[in-house]
């Protein structure tokens, strides 16, 4: 990115053109990767025979490509988990870049404002005591009804969300006292975990400790579509809003002479993160490192304008988070590893690498 | 033609009082300093005139568009500009959108043309125009302090407050900033009102000078009128006051 001069009409459109490519090479990326993800697995498909497949489904003229107990396999259990990736892969990279810019922070993360601890003692709260915010439940309900666990997880990351966004209205409380707060909720929600854990049983702690580790592999079809609206709604209110994102990356005051509501756009922004976090993670557990990690890349490859930034972003978290479960299922095969391992497996090396080749710069 | 007015603003930061009783005006195409010891009240006055801080008690007009502090934000954007004491370089924006940000009361979803055509036009007169594709984050201190500077002109501002435009400047970059906001101002008919800690500096391109001590204006007047006595009693320090050729003032700080 050193200084180049172009010429004086060229300059804003050859920086445009640039971030057009990058977004053209990531969404090429994902839809092969998209591809592969479905045809890896034990029952066999080609990549070729996958592609044929995905072209059915989305326009589905003539026969089946493939055969049609195969295709049950993909469609029922291989597909949900793919799109799963992909939507909560792109939730999360959207959630960081709106956090790490609404707090002026590039250390931020879906998990800084305490969603992923507090949807850790929603499930805990249901799967120990079979509490929930639908009510007793008893153990048999929580067997039989998972979405008794996803409810509880869901209630309680945004009732802790709220807090945290609702803070920044407050006069005075700046970023920095947003992120403090978010980290006392973890600590707090997480305290509340272990003394639950401390009452469970055995079998309960395992199957909390189950819940906690991400895993799309829990992922059904209403879990696709209600990620996918909330992930719908939320990039296109915060792709009306980029303009207003790009100039809260200057400091308050500055933006506040830019004619921003900074204090109304930032909790605005924390409560939809927040909801881009937590239904997600209701559903696959907690999976970190992608929204740390996605809006880096993103940045670097297309800038700080959040037009750009925010759908870069979405399309680097659906490649990293689907990328992780690809590999995943495949290297120990048929062992499927818990994803959430493979992402800071794979993410760490990439983000330090990132962060040396920066410099000092985070951002 | 008058464009600023402060009447009679006090503010207090709890119980401390920042300012008191502040009135002043700012015509356009003028260059207003606005010196004064640390503390004594310059960048709080900035604050309450950008409407981030609300006085409690006086108005502050823009003529002829009035009470700034019953604007909408998007409205007062479009009228006052600011650069704040100290910015830093935040988020790996490049000069040309860091400056295009200027935009953002004019802008809707996307820059229009006309949007580009303002950024441009002012990284050019600015002498900026080479850096346009360079990351702010790249730039020697005199080239962000142009930034910054760019960014406010290119809110097409009315009135244009600078906080310490001549911070962390060499000798050179604080001659060429000064004299940039001193030929816009006059091109753009901007009404400029900046806090200055160098008062020789203040004195030889400002059309005016305002001095403020515990947050009440104790001389406001020609910077040519400027005395040993308000030097001292403004900073405390003993000074000699001798004239150049063109019999402008020159402070001289002597020890005590
Ligand atoms: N946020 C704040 N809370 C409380 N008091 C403050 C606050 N900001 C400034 N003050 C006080 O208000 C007074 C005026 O401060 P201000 O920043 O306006 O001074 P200044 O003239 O800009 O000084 P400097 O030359 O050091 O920048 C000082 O006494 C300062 O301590
Ligand atoms: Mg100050």
């Amino acid at each position: 990115m050193s200084g180049g001069c172009g010429r004086r009409e060229g300059a804003y459109a050859s920086l445009t053109k640039r971030r057009v490519a990058a977004l053209a090479g990531l969404a090429t990326l994902l839809t092969l990767l998209t591809i592969t993800s479905l045809s890896v697995g034990t029952a066999t498909l080609t990549f070729a025979g996958a592609a044929r497949l995905l072209a059915h489904l989305i326009l589905p003229v003539g026969a089946p490509p493939i055969p049609q107990d195969l295709m049950r396999i993909v469609v029922e259990l291989r597909l949900p988990r793919v799109l799963m990736g992909v939507v909560t892969g792109a939730c999360f990279g959207v959630a960081g870049t709106l956090l790490q810019s609404a707090l002026r922070n590039p250390l931020a993360s879906p998990y800084t404002v305490g969603v992923s601890a507090s949807a850790a003692f929603g499930a805990a709260l249901a799967i120990i005591l079979g509490a929930g915010v639908v009510g007793w439940f008893g153990e048999y309900f929580i067997y039989t009804n998972p979405y008794a666990v996803v409810a509880n997880a869901f209630v309680f990351s945004m009732l802790c969300a709220a807090m945290v966004s609702a803070l920044a209205l407050i006069k005075g409380v700046t970023p920095g006292v947003t992120i403090l707060a978010g980290i006392s909720m973890t600590y707090l929600f997480s305290a509340a975990t272990s003394l639950l854990q401390y009452f469970g049983t055995s079998q309960q702690i395992a199957a909390l400790v189950f819940w906690m580790f991400g895993d799309l592999g829990k992922a059904g079809w209403l879990d696709v579509e209600v990620t996918a609206a909330v992930l719908v709604t939320c990039f296109t209110v915060a792709m009306l809003m980029s303009m207003d994102y790009n100039a809260l990356m200057l400091e308050d005051d500055v933006a506040h002479s830019l004619g921003v509501n900074v204090k109304r756009v930032r909790a605005a922004t924390l409560a939809m993160a927040s909801l881009l976090t937590a239904t997600p993670v209701a559903f696959v557990g907690v999976i970190g490192f992608v929204g740390l990690l996605a809006p880096h890349i993103a940045r670097f490859l297309v800038g700080a304008d959040h037009r750009y930034l925010i759908p870069t972003s979405a399309l680097t978290g659906a490649t990293l988070l689907l990328g992780a479960d690809t590999l995943a299922r495949t290297i120990l095969s048929p062992l499927i590893l818990p994803v959430g391992v493979l992402t800071a497996f794979m993410g760490v090396p990439l983000f330090l690498h990132l962060l040396l080749k920066r410099g000092a710069k985070f951002w | 033609m008058v464009i600023l007015r402060v009447r009679g603003v006090t503010f207090r930061y709890g119980s401390v009082e920042a300012l008191r009783d502040v009135t002043l005006e700012v015509r356009e195409g003028e260059v207003v300093s606005i010196i004064g010891p640390n503390g004594a009240g310059k960048t709080t006055l900035l604050k309450c005139i950008l409407n981030l801080l609300k006085p409690a008690g006086g108005v502050i007009l823009i003529e002829p568009h009035g009470n700034v502090a019953k604007m909408w934000g998007v409205e007062r954007a479009k009228l006052i500009a600011y650069t704040p004491q100290v910015e830093a370089p935040a988020a790996p924006f490049t000069v040309l959108e860091f400056v295009l940000l200027g935009r953002k009361p004019y802008v809707g979803r996307t820059y229009s043309r006309e949007d580009l055509r303002v950024a441009e036009e002012i990284l050019e007169e600015l002498g900026l125009r080479d850096l346009a594709l360079r990351r702010v984050s790249e730039l020697s201190g005199g080239e962000w302090r142009k930034a910054l500077i760019a960014r406010a002109l290119t809110q097409k501002p009315k009135v244009l407050l600078l906080d310490e435009p001549t911070n962390h400047l060499d000798l050179k970059h604080q001659v060429s900033v000064l004299e940039l906001i001193k030929k816009l101002s006059r091109t753009k008919k901007v009404a400029t009102l900046m806090a200055m800690h160098d008062v020789n500096l203040a004195i030889r391109y400002s059309d005016k000078i305002i001095a403020l001590k515990k947050g009440r204006i104790t001389y406001c007047g020609h910077p040519n009128n400027i005395t040993a006595n308000l030097i001292k009693e403004l900073y405390e320090v003993n000074a000699e006051v001798i004239k150049d050729s063109n019999g402008v003032p020159v402070i001289i700080p002597k020890t005590a």
